[in-house]
């Protein structure tokens, strides 16, 4: 395998355990030996594990994301460009009352434009919460922003929920809202770049399910409402 | 001819004894005293008050020799690679899977005290405030000790070589520690926390009302969704946390007639694309804190026996 670089992603039997295993290939090729990853250069990468046997190891200087100083626990960066880009769409003009109230009829009506039962309570803190969960993730980028996970969390989602008396019942329905209103909006789902909504619409999803079950999770946790 | 006398002390070396029940005692920080003590109401029960002096003597000398037998073993049972290696534990004929067993009680631990250590450097100086945790939590302090010691030592193997491994932060804590795969679950989240050193000392109100089994909640479930690699095998496992009414795995339902067909159980339905890892949602919860310590004498966990 000569020039460029390719990153592979494969499963490898580990012990009777299909085990992941990511390998950026350098410029030479990669060999495995018994199993385990002596990666380009000739150079091996490798960890003694408790049996004697090892586990391999990627090289840090052909590591995909440099900026990634967490290895395996950092944030997918194409979710967090995703929903870097995605506040372009929700929040489209320099106006951006009328896009959140575009939004807010996306996420308080049902499919049949029946309005939701906790709508009315809920829809004047509706723009605050939606800055606030746009906030949080575009936070997610900062790690000193992401620190503060719980906290905005309690803050700014959980604290104006309960603030409205939205049970949490009525708040699954509230996300269950937000998770599909991203692919109802007329400015996603005229992006014309093939494959960058179904990206966004994906990211926003991923972002919202885990919003959402924290949120649930979390909700009686909140002493400031 | 004369004769010459020689003197010679021998000592008797039996193989080990390794009581699961004793041994939970001694995890749990106990003093021997105390541990022959609750012993002894387990073995009289309603005779307890009958027991004579001699019995109770018995009892603490049994105790006393068995925590010395626990104590030789600590070393190995803090890094289990040794343990093999161990010609001590060796000559007791134990079998890898009471070895595991060892070690995964070794490595249980008490949600409420995680929890103090969330938001927290696992610094020397904090070790040193650990009465702190003791006396809020009211668990012993050689068992917050343990507990700490444990979480540091994983945090610091992750520190050392966790950034470059190419196996799932589950899967390197099972081969490095022979965690059964719910500690390894949760010792895996417990780093994410502390990794990514997430606001959440209990000592500010705001985060007073957040259990271990929230905080965990939630970083299982960034760590499912948001991570660039996966973080957990594609095994199935029930991830044991503290119930609440609110807190359910979030069951999404769209549209306003709540049909159960528009449930969302895992991406699938939700359109985004098969991970690498199966991505299921943290399943049904449970209400028992010791669920994260192996079975103790009394059927609970190591944090009842106190």
């Amino acid at each position: 395998m000569g020039g460029g670089r390719t990153n592979v992603d494969s499963t490898l039997n580990y012990n009777g355990n299909n085990v992941y295993i990511g390998i950026n290939v350098g410029e030479q090729d990669v060999i495995e030996n018994q199993g385990f990853v002596v990666e380009g250069n000739g150079k091996a990468n490798r960890l003694r594990a408790i049996d004697d046997t090892y586990i391999g190891l990627t090289d840090s200087s052909t590591r995909r994301n440099l900026r990634n100083r967490r290895g395996a626990l950092d944030l997918d960066g194409s979710f967090l460009s995703n929903l870097r880009d995605l506040k372009n769409y929700i929040f489209i003009g320099t106006n951006s009352k009328n896009d959140v109230d575009v939004f807010a009829k996306v996420v308080l009506y049902d499919d049949n434009g029946k309005q939701y039962a906790w709508a009315r309570r809920f829809l004047p803190k509706f723009r605050s919460f939606l800055k606030s969960l746009m906030q949080i993730a575009l936070g997610l980028n900062m790690q000193k922003e992401f620190r503060d996970l719980f906290e905005d969390l309690l803050d700014d989602i959980c604290a104006p929920l309960n603030y409205c008396k939205i049970s949490p019942n009525e708040t699954k329905e509230l996300f269950a809202s937000l998770l599909n209103a991203t692919s109802k909006l007329k400015s996603i789902t005229k992006i014309p770049r093939a494959g960058k909504k179904e990206q966004l619409v994906k990211s926003w999803k991923k972002y919202i399910l885990v919003m959402g079950a924290a949120t649930v999770r979390c909700m009686g946790s909140c002493t400031n409402s | 001819m004369a004769s010459s006398n020689t003197a010679a002390n021998v000592g008797l070396l039996s193989p080990p004894m390794i009581d699961i029940q004793s041994f939970s005692l001694w995890l749990s920080g106990l003093t021997p005293q105390i541990a022959a003590d609750r012993i002894i109401k387990i073995d009289f029960g309603e005779e307890y008050n009958n027991k004579d002096k001699e019995t109770s003597e018995l009892y603490r000398e049994e105790t006393v020799d068995r925590f010395r037998t626990y104590q030789l073993l600590e070393k190995s049972l803090k890094t289990p690679r040794l343990l093999s290696r161990n010609k001590y534990l060796f000559s007791a004929s134990i079998s890898d899977v009471q070895k595991r067993d060892l070690v995964s009680r070794y490595y249980s631990f008490d949600s409420r005290v995680f929890r103090h250590f969330l938001g927290r450097k696992l610094t020397n100086k904090f070790q040193k405030d650990l009465d702190d945790v003791r006396d809020e939590v009211g668990v012993p302090l050689r068992s917050v000790r343990r507990q700490f010691d444990n979480l540091r030592r994983v945090f610091d193997f992750y520190d050392d070589v966790g950034d470059n491994v190419v196996v799932t932060t589950q899967t390197l804590l099972e081969i490095e520690y022979f965690l059964p795969e719910y500690l390894s679950r949760a010792y895996s989240c417990a780093l994410f926390l502390l990794v990514h050193r997430f606001q959440l000392q209990i000592s500010k109100k705001k985060y007073q009302l957040l259990t271990w089994e929230d905080c965990c909640f939630v970083a299982e479930h960034i760590m499912l969704h948001w991570l660039q690699r996966p973080a957990f095998n594609e095994t199935k496992v029930i991830m044991p946390t503290q119930n609440r009414s609110s807190s359910t795995p979030m069951e999404l339902q769209t549209g306003a007639n709540n049909n159960n067909e528009g449930v969302i159980s895992n991406n699938n339905d939700i359109g985004v694309e098969p991970f690498s890892q199966k991505h299921d949602p943290p399943q049904k919860l449970n209400m028992d804190n010791s669920i994260y310590s192996a079975p103790s004498i009394d059927g609970g966990g190591a944090n009842k026996c106190r």
